[in-house]
């Protein structure tokens, strides 16, 4: 099975996925089993959205981006169309990415350019848009891409969870461990806690505060994004959200980031 | 005293079926502080308010758009109407079909993968007057169409109906020596050989520029095929394009060496007969060459271009470089420039806590084959052998090719050079220090006229971005091409013969505040 999810989905769906797996044929196990369900939870085809993503510093000082958000799934991933709307000084700035087997194939078109450029990856633990959220989380990730670990049921927000643990195999990846929180009644993920890979501590906590059902799929419309280092808070905002919508492959081509 | 910017940008959109209309503004105000020549002389170092105006009507498939600049500065006479004005920018209609989009109207191309250094993006003309270190693009009037006959490939077609010339804030003219025009007559003997000596009389410097035709004849032709996949991009252009810098068009005029009327009279005052008429009989009947007349042309030329990128791992690496084919079909006249190939080689990465640093290396080279650097060996000092100053081929030769190189920067036979761009994000990209350096090697030049030591652009800049799209800067423009004169021991940084050492006079330290607005209203 080569279902791929992805924290891009929390922009895009808002859906939390990345976190984990193991390899499921060498080792299930509860663990495996519950991120399964999750994994298997009904996904859109394509998705279009009006996203704000709300950046706040430990003095309170707000900074806001807003953004088109488009995607639609194709057979090496979800392929995403990004355009910065607000503010004025980088509206205007495009995003393509490309879903590829290996690394995806990322554009951007800058209009003060007035041209788009292939652009190299910004490493696996730099921020988007200056937020909280790592290029890695919105990486498409393999169920093999982890292995997992079962550890407790608990109670949170009036509601019972399943927690499992999931660990990168991938050694570049920021995190050393991810504790995901996966609810009982629906297997979704509403509360993720990420772990610094050289010393072990908690860096962020990200929540699902709002979610909207729409044909049978779980489609957040709020979340946020703590970093406990930074004293750091991310929220983004998913407005006039729409899927399988049909939204055209010719969306996702040059020409379109070059329009 | 320190400046202050305004930037205000502002947007506006009604609202019917697909139609959206979008007003924007980005607005800038700077001071600079003078740090070599203490005055404001030229818009480089003036303070200076600069307002963008943009309006963009979207209506399905036909976008407009229209922007404008008006510019005010005050220069060294305190007048702020001696540099304010309106210039246009990006003025366009843009039709966009299935796979075509048709342009017409002033319009700015970008070509080219590298950062900054750019071989094959030669279209719009470039404004040198606002900033001088780094040059702006002014719009093009053109008609354009882009074809994507699939994911893999586009293809650009660009038709520029007449030439339009690049801003300078230096005059050509300055550049040619006042003496080409002079003329030479005998006024009297030389101390160490007791020969008749020469003395320069000076006449009109009679320069012209020879504007091109407003008419077909001075049309430009582009065209562009790019091939995109994950694993690399590549592109191929040509342009039928018209030379940027002037070639001198020389009349000369044959003229008879006079000879000083006091001097005469001192000849046969002070000298026996045999003596005076054998003095005069040396000078009576010289004949010489001297300028009458210089007239500055765009000539044209062949560019034929290529680049590709590609990312392995997270490093971006990239190849770009253009031939310039000039009227020089055989490369060997002195009257015209010889063909150049200008390339750039370049990777970048982002890394540090966060990825937030950014680090962007290029190597840049020109060469130019048959380069002429010999011309200082040949005439000693610059200036030709008296002897041979009634031969008309060799005088020729002598202005030509004192001219030819130089107004095209044309200064060596290679350069090599490296460039850096650097930055740094801090407090969540509020604080954001940026260093951009160049720095360039000359090789294959006429050492009998000096010996060069390179060229160094360094424009270091610290923004402040409290957020709401207002930044505050505070950086520098520097220029230094450090040199030798034939003959001394003393090491100078202000070779204006290079583009770079040019600039030097205009060092300067600024602050600048930007502010950008935009607002877009929807039809339902």
């Amino acid at each position: 099975m080569k279902n791929k999810k992805t924290m891009f989905r929390m922009l895009v769906c808002f859906l939390i996925t990345v976190i984990t797996v193991g390899n499921l044929y060498a080792q299930p196990n509860k663990g495996y089993e519950i991120m399964k369900k999750y994994d298997e939870l009904k996904e859109p085809k394509d998705s279009y959205s009006e996203g704000r993503l709300v950046l706040e510093n430990k003095k309170g000082n707000v900074k806001k981006r807003e953004m088109l958000v488009y995607s639609k799934k194709q057979a090496a991933g979800y392929d995403s169309f990004f355009e910065i709307t607000k503010p004025a000084d980088v509206a205007g700035m495009r995003f393509l990415t490309i879903a590829q087997k290996g690394d995806d194939d990322q554009r951007m078109y800058l209009p003060a350019f007035g041209k788009s450029r292939k652009i190299s990856g910004s490493g696996k633990d730099g921020k988007f848009l200056g937020s909280d959220l790592y290029f890695y989380d919105l990486e498409d990730h393999d169920l093999e891409d982890f292995t997992y670990k079962y550890i407790k049921e608990d109670e949170w927000d009036g509601k019972a969870y399943y927690v499992v643990e999931s660990y990168p195999v991938d050694k570049d990846a920021p995190y050393s461990k991810l504790t995901n929180w996966v609810r009982k009644d629906d297997y979704y993920v509403y509360k993720i806690e990420m772990y610094d890979k050289k010393q072990g501590r908690l860096i962020k906590t990200s929540f699902i505060n709002e979610i909207e059902i729409i044909d049978g799929i779980i489609t957040p419309l709020e979340m946020e994004i703590i970093n406990h280092l930074d004293n750091h808070k991310t929220m983004y905002y998913q407005g006039a959200y729409k899927i399988n919508v049909g939204i055209d492959d010719d969306v996702f081509t040059v020409q379109n980031l070059e329009k | 005293m320190f400046l202050f910017i305004l930037v205000v940008k502002a947007q506006l959109r009604s609202n019917s079926g697909d139609f959206e209309i979008e007003l924007s503004g980005d607005h800038y105000f700077q001071y600079h502080l003078p740090t070599s020549e203490n005055n404001y002389n030229t818009l480089i170092k003036a303070p200076k308010w600069i307002n963008e105006l943009g309006l963009e009507v979207n209506h399905q498939n036909i976008e407009l758009v229209s922007k404008w600049e008006l510019r005010g500065a005050m220069d060294e006479t305190g007048n702020w109407q001696d540099m304010s004005g309106i210039r246009i920018k990006e003025n366009y209609l843009k039709i966009n079909n299935d796979k075509v989009s048709w342009s017409f109207g002033f319009q700015d191309y970008a070509w080219g993968v590298a950062d900054d250094l750019n071989p094959t993006n030669n279209l719009n003309p470039k404004d040198y007057e606002i900033k001088g270190f780094e040059t702006e693009e002014i719009s093009i009037f053109s008609a354009a169409f882009k074809y994507y006959p699939n994911d893999k490939w586009s293809f650009q077609g660009i038709f520029v109906p007449f030439e339009q010339s690049d801003v300078y804030f230096w005059k050509y003219e300055d550049f040619i020596p006042d003496e080409f025009f002079y003329e030479n007559q005998f006024s009297g003997l030389n101390n160490e050989n007791n020969q008749p000596q020469l003395e320069a009389i000076s006449q009109v410097k009679n320069v012209k520029i020879r504007n091109l035709e407003f008419s077909p004849k001075s049309s430009l032709g582009a065209f562009k095929a790019n091939y995109y996949s994950s694993g690399l991009d590549f592109s191929f252009s040509y342009i039928y394009d018209i030379d940027p810098y002037y070639t001198p068009d020389i009349t000369l005029d044959r003229y008879a060496v006079k000879i000083d009327s006091d001097f005469k009279n001192w000849i046969f005052d002070n000298l026996s007969e045999t003596k005076a008429n054998s003095l005069m009989s040396q000078m009576d009947g010289n004949k010489s060459y001297k300028v009458s007349e210089i007239n500055l042309e765009r000539n044209r030329i062949h560019r034929f271009g290529f680049d590709a990128k590609t990312i392995i791992d997270r490093y971006g690496i990239w190849l770009e470089a253009c031939y310039s084919l000039t009227e020089d079909n055989g490369n060997d006249s002195y009257k015209v420039r010889n063909h150049d190939l200008a390339y750039t080689l370049g990777f970048d990465f982002f890394y540090g806590p966060n990825q937030r640093f950014y680090f962007n290396l290029q190597y840049a080279g020109k060469w130019i084959p048959k380069f002429d650097d010999d011309f200082f060996t040949i005439y000693k000092n610059g200036i030709p052998d008296r002897n041979l100053m009634d031969n008309e081929p060799y005088m020729e030769e002598y202005y030509y090719r004192s001219l030819v190189q130089p107004f095209g920067i044309h200064t060596e036979g290679y350069t090599h050079s490296i460039s850096t761009s650097m930055d740094f994000s801090f407090f969540n990209s509020t604080l954001k220090p940026t260093i951009n350096a160049y720095y360039s090697i000359p090789v294959n030049y006429d050492k009998m006229e000096k010996k060069r030591y390179g060229s160094l652009l360094l424009l270091p800049e610290l923004q402040y971005s409290p957020g709401h799209s207002l930044h505050l800067y505070l950086g520098a423009n520097l220029a230094y091409s450090w040199f030798k004169p034939y003959g001394s021991d003393k090491v100078r940084s202000d070779d204006t013969t290079d583009l770079i050492g040019f600039l030097n006079s205009y060092n300067n330290i600024y602050f600048k505040i930007s502010y950008a607005w935009k607002h877009k209203m929807k039809g339902p």
